[in-house]
Parts: structure tokens; sequence; C-alpha cells
């Protein structure tokens, strides 16, 4: 290379070069991603979702409860230090119980179960009431830990 | 401005000055608004240790909880002071070794201005509660396009310097600055496209930003530290590097480790089992270009029998970052096998890792840099060895505990919380006394760069010593000036005049 080596088509070309080595990684990456993700979402999946989302609901309705009647000054918010321990020994002590709404269940189990319904319902004369031992077998209710 | 420069080539030593004045402004610009973020982050890391150990200070604000804090500290310290002491370096490394004048000063001043203004709103935007919650990425989406295209700006007349330079032997410094410039927008574009534009899993979106912030420590700051290192070394003892070879089998090392770095963060995670294996190893073998690099430049160094390697600032700094870089490898080899991964994943482990990459190893070599570039630019010698050596020792005892007690507080906090006989609430309180030692070590290295921004700014203002005879760390006690005669720049000027 010589002192001419620097001239303005050479810096003109240069800088396309450069640009493009700059950019490439991050093209082929924009190129190849949507080939290689296969974004399908499956019946299961938005069963899922669904069951989820709508505990969420739940879940922020409630909150949104108790954060008003807290401000409101209704119920006075417990230190959490305080009640931490004892809310989890409680919850600890609570055998699982079943879930009733269909909305909160597994949507396979749903599924399975109904088939199964069908058929018992077309053979058998009369069906058996199968016993709900969560609900007989549940201890009380936690106290609501805001009412201390 | 030593005396070599007045015993070399004429023509040389004019060109060397036409390029540092072609550069003085944006060099100085990088310089001293990095050393401004450095002082911010380092603000922000002190309060967000302080917070969490004390959750009273700076009282109930939103934009004082810990983790914005924290995530302000961290991306302050990364795009505000070590991208833009990188752009300085770099814009200076490559002009004066490709022996070229910049043709786009006001160019490059004009896109750091957009890089300063982008990181501002981005400071801005996580305090208020705009942040991403991505880690290194924390910025509102809006900024990171417009650092790429500063970076673009800044960064480009670089490698166009490199494709146009004048022929004969490419330096082992240019190597590792071509890396770097190519490096981080790779890095930087497709992990922010990932993350932030393609409908990713969230899974890989994690994993994601994990390997960004590898690979902007392995493939970005590291080169431009070893590549000050491989610059200063040399340039300094007047010797040359102890061995190319090694330099070579060092940089091709590197580059061959450190993309696969990142993916163990994610240990445990429901991501295939081996992105996490591939990740820590890399992390363990970056030990192997870091003791090539450290063994090359050391040697250098210390081969030296002049008092230059003791007195020179800038071989001083560049010797702790180089001992910084020894201990990253050598933590990183310990605190990646799966034994220690599983227990100090989730505490003050990685912080100190981030803080002994970023602080130990790449700032000290960004120290180095600037002590020998700015005399330079400005044509002024810095004004006081005691603040030069206050800073080194306070920089140096300040990231040293902040580390020390990140690792160990880490250490004992990951053991606490993986011992499932205990309540949660010891694994906290082991690292209680870890945590008020880092935020006093935080004091200290505030301290330290106060007096360097402090120094820094009476440079800018070119109120520096007028003076051709270095500043240097000599202890000995002289009936004159330690600095030689003051004053002879303005007899050099008026005799070439």
């Amino acid at each position: 290379m010589s002192a001419t080596n620097d001239t303005p088509l050479k810096r003109f070309t240069a800088f396309w070069v450069v640009l493009g080595a700059f950019l490439l990684f991050g093209i082929i990456a924009l190129i190849l991603a949507p080939l290689t993700n296969t974004p399908e979402v499956t019946a299961a999946d938005e069963a899922g979702a669904t069951r989820r989302l709508a505990i969420r609901e739940l879940v922020e309705e409630e909150q949104a409860k108790n954060l008003a009647m807290v401000e409101n000054g209704d119920k006075i918010q417990a230190p959490p230090a305080e009640i931490f321990g004892k809310v989890g020994a409680q919850l600890a002590s609570i055998k699982p119980q079943a879930v009733k709404e269909d909305r909160f269940r597994d949507p396979a189990l749903v599924a399975e179960e109904a088939p199964a319904e069908q058929e018992d319902a077309s053979d058998a004369p009369a069906a058996t009431e199968t016993a709900a031992p969560a609900e007989s077998e549940a201890a009380p209710e936690p106290a609501d830990s805001s009412d201390q | 401005m030593s005396a070599t420069v007045q015993n070399s080539d004429p023509k040389d030593a004019k060109l060397r000055a036409d390029i540092d004045r072609s550069l003085r402004h944006p060099v100085m610009f990088f310089f001293t608004s990095g050393a401004l973020w450095l002082l911010v982050a380092v603000l922000l890391g002190f309060a967000s240790s302080f917070k969490s150990h004390s959750p009273d200070f700076l009282g109930d604000a939103a934009w004082a909880t810990t983790g914005r804090l924290s995530l302000a500290h961290q991306n302050i310290l990364i795009y505000g002071w070590a991208c833009q002491a990188a752009f300085g370096a770099i814009i200076w490394l490559m002009a004066r070794l490709c022996r070229k004048e910049s043709k786009n000063s006001i160019l490059i001043l004009v896109a750091g201005h957009v890089w300063n203004l982008a990181i501002t709103f981005g400071l801005f935007g996580i305090l208020l509660g705009g942040s991403t919650g991505v880690t290194w990425m924390a910025f509102p989406t809006a900024v990171w396009p417009v650092l790429l295209i500063s970076y673009i700006l800044i960064a480009i007349w670089s490698a166009i310097q490199f494709q146009v330079r004048e022929g004969g032997h490419i330096f082992v410094s240019q190597w590792y600055l071509l890396a770097a410039i190519i490096a981080f927008p790779w890095v930087f574009f497709s992990s922010h496209v990932f993350v932030f534009v393609l409908d990713g899993h969230p899974l890989m979106k994690a994993a994601v930003s994990e390997w960004y912030r590898a690979g902007l420590v392995f493939l970005f700051l590291a080169p431009v530290a070893i590549s000050a290192a491989y610059y200063l070394a040399p340039k300094v003892t007047g010797r040359p590097v102890h061995s190319y070879h090694l330099a070579m089998f060092g940089f091709w090392s590197l580059m061959a480790i450190a993309p696969w770095a990142g993916f163990q963060k994610l240990a445990g995670a429901p991501i295939p089992r081996f992105l996490p294996y591939i990740g820590a190893a890399a992390t363990i073998l970056f030990l192997i270009p870091a003791l090539a690099v450290a063994v090359n430049i050391l040697r250098t160094i210390l081969q030296d029998e002049t008092s230059a390697s003791r007195n020179s600032p800038s071989l001083r700094f560049t010797m702790g970052g180089m001992a910084g870089m020894l201990i990253l490898g050598v933590l990183g080899l310990f605190l990646n096998t799966s034994g220690t991964l599983a227990m100090t994943q989730f505490s003050l482990t990685g912080y100190g890792m981030d803080i002994l990459a970023i602080y130990g190893f790449f700032s000290m070599c960004a120290f180095g840099l600037i002590y020998f570039v700015v005399p330079r630019v400005t044509r002024r010698e810095w004004l006081s060895k005691r603040f030069i050596t206050s800073h080194f020792f306070l920089s140096l005892y300040g990231v040293a505990a902040v580390v020390l007690f990140s690792i160990m507080g880490g250490l004992f906090q990951g053991q606490a919380q993986n011992d499932s006989n205990a309540p949660w609430a010891d694994a906290a309180s082991f690292g209680r006394a870890y945590a008020v030692g880092t935020t006093l070590a935080w004091l200290f290295i505030a301290f330290a760069n106060t007096i360097f921004l402090s120094h820094l700014l009476l440079m800018w203002a070119r109120l520096g010593r007028r003076s051709t005879h270095p500043t240097l760390l000599d202890s000995g006690h002289h009936a004159s000036s330690p600095h030689g005669p003051e004053g002879d720049i303005d007899e050099l000027q008026a005799a070439k005049a």
C-alpha cells in the first residue's frame, strides 16, 4: 500500500463496507429468526392461557378491593414481618382442595372426564354420587390477615 | 510531551501533533463527559448499596427504590462511562496507529452529544419508572436505536482510517481495536432486536440479554482495554512487546472463546441444558487469553530497567488493569463451576464480578490511557502527582473492597439460600454486613473519581502545567520541581515560530 491509498473514493467505499459490516450480524438475525421461530399456539396453550388470565383477573380484583379498603381506612395493613410466619403455618396446615370451576382446571383433565361421564351416563342405570373428600376434610379457611 | 519526543523525527512529531490537534475536542469531550458519568454512576451505586441494607435512606420516593437506583447505576456505568472512555480510546489510538488525522471530528463531537443526551433521557426514564427491567438494557426502548446510530457515527471513521492507512505492519492494538469496533454493533444490534423487536420466547430473551452482557464485556470493553495496554507498555518503556506470537495467541483465543459466554447466568432455567454449560465453560476459558495478555504486557513493563514503569502514571494504572483482568479470569474459573454457580446464582457475587470487569479491569486500563493521552491533546501536563496517586490508591482499595465484599457476601448468602432448613431471612442477614462494606467502598471510589474529574476538568480548561516534562509519580525529594523546568513549552513554541 502507498500514500495514494487514501483517496476520496477509497474512503467512500470503505464507509459502505464498514457500515455493512456493522449491521451484518443484526440483519442476519432479523432474517433467520422468523424462519426458526415457530410461534404455533396449540389449543392446550390457549386454554391454559385463558385459565391463567382468569385466575390473575380474580387475584387482581381482590387485591384492588383490599388496597381500596386499606386506603379508605376500613382495614389496617399489618406489618408483613409480624404475620408471615403465622400465615405460612396456616397455609401449610391446609390440605389441597379440589377446584370446582372448569375454567380454573387443567383443560386436559376436563377433556378426559367429559367423554368418561358421557359413557357412564349411557351405560349405567344410575350414577353413584362421588364423594367430595376435599370439602369434608378441608380445614377452615385462614383468617383474613388484614383483619388483625 | 516527554524528552523522547524532542529526539524523534520532526516530521513524525509534527504528524503526531496534527493528529492530536484534530482529535482534541472529541477525545476530551468523551473522556470528560465519561468521567462525569462515572461519578454519577458511583454515587448511584453508593445510594443503591446503602438502600439495600438501610431501606429508609432517601425515604419512600419511587425514584429512590433499590431496583431503580441499581439499574440506573449499572446502565450509567456502562453507557455513560465505559462506552465513552472506550470511544475516546478507539478514535485516538486508531488515528495514531494508522497515522491519519481525523477529518470528521465535528461529526464525532455531534454524535457524542447525541449519545449523552440519550443517556440522560435513559437515566430519567429509569428513575421515573420507564425502564425495560432488563439488566444492562434498561433504558426505555426508544433510546437504543439512538445509541446505535450515534455509535456508528463515532466509530465508523476509525474503521475507515484502518482501511486507508499507510502500508506497513499492523500493530497488535489495531487488531483489538478493529475487533471491538465491529463487535459492539454486532452484539448491541442483534441483542436489542431479539429482546425488544422480535416476538420470541421470553426465556430466550432472558438468555440473549445475558449473552449481551458477556459480549459487551469480553468483546468490546476487554479488547479496548487490552489495545490500550498493548499501546502504552511498549510506548512508555521504549521496549518492544515481549512476544508477538503470544500476542497473536491471546487475540485469537479471546475471539474464539468470548462469544460463547453469558448463558451460565440462566443455569437451572428451562432453556436447552447445553447453553449454560457452554457459557460457564467459555467464562472459565477466558483465563487463557487473560493469562497470555497479562504475561505479555507485564513482562514488557517489568523488564524495563529504567524508572518508567515505577513512575509512569499510565503504566501504574495499566498494571492495575492487567491485575484486574487476571483476577477476573481466576475468579471466573472458580465461580463458574456447577456447584459454585448453583450457590451464587442469586446472590451478590454476580454484581462483584461485573464491577471487577468494568472498574477493576477496563476502567484501570482506561485511566492509564487517559493519563497518557490528555497531555498530548491539550499540550499541558497534569497538575498534581498527588491527585494521580490518590486517584490510583483510592480506586484500587475501593474496587478491591467492592469485589471482595460482594463475592464473599454472595458466597455466604448463596450458601444460606440453599439451606432449606433455615428461614430465608437468614440469607438476607448473612449478606447485610457485606452490603455495608460495599457501601463504604463506593464512598472511597466516589472520592477517587471526584479527584479525577476535577483534575481532568482543569486539563480540559488547559490549566495544566505548561511544560514538556511529564508529571511522574517520582517520590523523591527535589530542590526544584521534579517535573523539570516550567514554561519550556512556551520557549519551544517561540523557537519554532
